[in-house]
């Protein structure tokens, strides 16, 4: 077969395929920039809320802020308060409502993990006990 | 217009019918004989070829029977020679030679070659081309007496370019100058097509270059996996924290409402309270996962989970 004969259509088919090639890169592009986008929206979501979790969950300086739990109220209501590592174990006893309202304000306000939290009304006030970890 | 130029192409003399044609290229391209075309030399002041070739048919009118022609215009030592030739005409007499007309290429004319012919070539037994008044003109062979003739060949193609003679090939489905158009048009938004898409991809990858710049400081997120296993750990934790806080602001509005807190129970993720209330409206508004068991008139307990 010769070529020369059929280079008309040769060279309107070559254009074709050019035309019809560059399309389908480009539908494959759009594609997949589309599908990026929709990764990429989902990933950048999901890193800022696990960076925002971190922050958090994960904040060094709450030892000392844990710490601090103790100075809240007077020492004749703290009946015992121990940090070892990261876990505390407290007991805080004959407070009146207004000091439970604060202590307990403080203690949600921490990002802890509330393993014990008994509260009791006695005689003399409100009794606490309370068991977290960070 | 030459698409796929073939420089084997053979170059052929064409007189008349009884010119002995031997072709070995598939395309070729041929030289008029003076029979074949009709010239006029004319010393006009005119600066381009397509300006010639407009004024051609004007100023070979006179020349002309009413036949179909088509013209050509080149420039020379004194002047612009003006050509018209007839496609159908020369279109026959390629078939009578046994030439297909869609395998010429290129049309040259003698004129064009004026140089070559002064010495003359034998296009007959009887005739010869030969150079009268700088015109290439066909003349009895006897006129040159015992000189000898030369033969044509390649070195007669001129440098200047040829004329189309716009024959479609039979075998071709489409015409070429709408295959030329088609083709364009293809190529045009095959072009279009294509610098679209090296836009996106490289959209697609400055878009990534945000992330990258939040995962450089956090460079333990990187991975999709531990990102997943990170977040559902802390995801866990921080659900299971709220609720438990939830709980404590759900008892606190029903003490705004005059309650009084007996006893609070958090364990794991197992809530209780115990509360003295005044009426339902203090504590009707709580949230509806907290499950409420009336005690008695005045105490109620709550109980909730994570």
């Amino acid at each position: 077969m010769n070529y020369k004969h059929y280079k008309i259509e040769l060279l309107l088919s070559a254009a074709l395929l050019f035309m019809v090639l560059s399309f389908g890169y480009k539908t494959l592009m759009h594609s997949s920039l589309k599908n990026s986008q929709e990764d990429l929206v989902s990933a950048k979501a999901q890193i800022s809320e696990i960076i925002a979790l971190q922050e958090l969950w994960g904040d060094k300086k709450i030892t000392k802020k844990v710490k601090a739990l103790e100075k809240v109220l007077s020492p004749s209501k703290v009946a015992s308060f121990s940090v070892k590592g990261k876990k505390l174990t407290a007991l805080f006893k004959d407070m009146s409502i207004g000091e439970l309202n604060r202590l307990t304000s403080k203690i949600v306000s921490l990002p802890l993990s509330l393993e014990k939290f008994n509260l009791k009304q006695e005689p003399n006030g409100y009794q606490l006990e309370v068991k977290c970890k960070w | 217009m030459n698409f796929i130029r073939n420089s084997k192409r053979d170059l052929v003399l064409l007189h008349n019918a009884n010119s002995s044609v031997r072709v070995s290229s598939e395309s070729i391209d041929i030289m008029l004989s003076p029979v074949l075309y009709t010239l006029k030399r004319e010393p006009l002041e005119i600066k381009y070829q397509y300006q010639a070739k407009k004024v051609a048919p004007s100023v070979l009118d006179e020349l002309l029977d009413d036949e179909e022609y088509k013209y050509s215009a080149f420039k020379d030592d004194e002047g612009w020679v003006f050509i018209a030739y007839s496609p159908a005409h020369i279109t026959q007499l390629l078939e009578q030679v046994g030439i297909e007309a869609s395998r010429v290429e290129n049309i040259y004319f003698a004129q064009q070659s004026a140089a070559m012919f002064e010495n003359p070539i034998a296009v007959d037994s009887t005739m010869a081309l030969g150079v009268v008044n700088d015109i290439v003109t066909v003349m009895p062979k006897a006129l040159y007496g015992e000189r000898r003739f030369l033969s044509f060949d390649e070195s007669f193609r001129p440098s200047s370019g040829g004329v189309s003679l716009h024959v479609e090939s039979k075998r071709s489905a489409i015409a070429k100058k709408d295959a030329i158009i088609l083709a364009s048009i293809f190529t045009l938004l095959g072009t279009i097509f294509l610098v679209e898409g090296v836009g996106y991809s490289v959209a697609k990858s400055n878009q990534s270059a945000s992330v990258d710049l939040l995962l450089e400081d956090h460079p333990s997120l990187q991975s999709k996996y531990s990102r997943e296993s990170i977040a559902k750990k802390y995801q866990k934790r921080d659900k299971q924290e709220r609720k438990k806080r939830e709980f404590l602001k759900e008892i606190s509005s029903v003490v705004r409402y005059g309650g009084k807190v007996k006893e609070i129970a958090i364990e794991g993720t197992k809530f209780k309270a115990k509360l003295e209330v005044n009426n339902k409206n203090s504590y009707n508004m709580l949230d509806k996962s907290i499950k409420i068991k009336q005690i008695d008139s005045k105490n109620i307990e709550l109980e909730g989970g994570a």
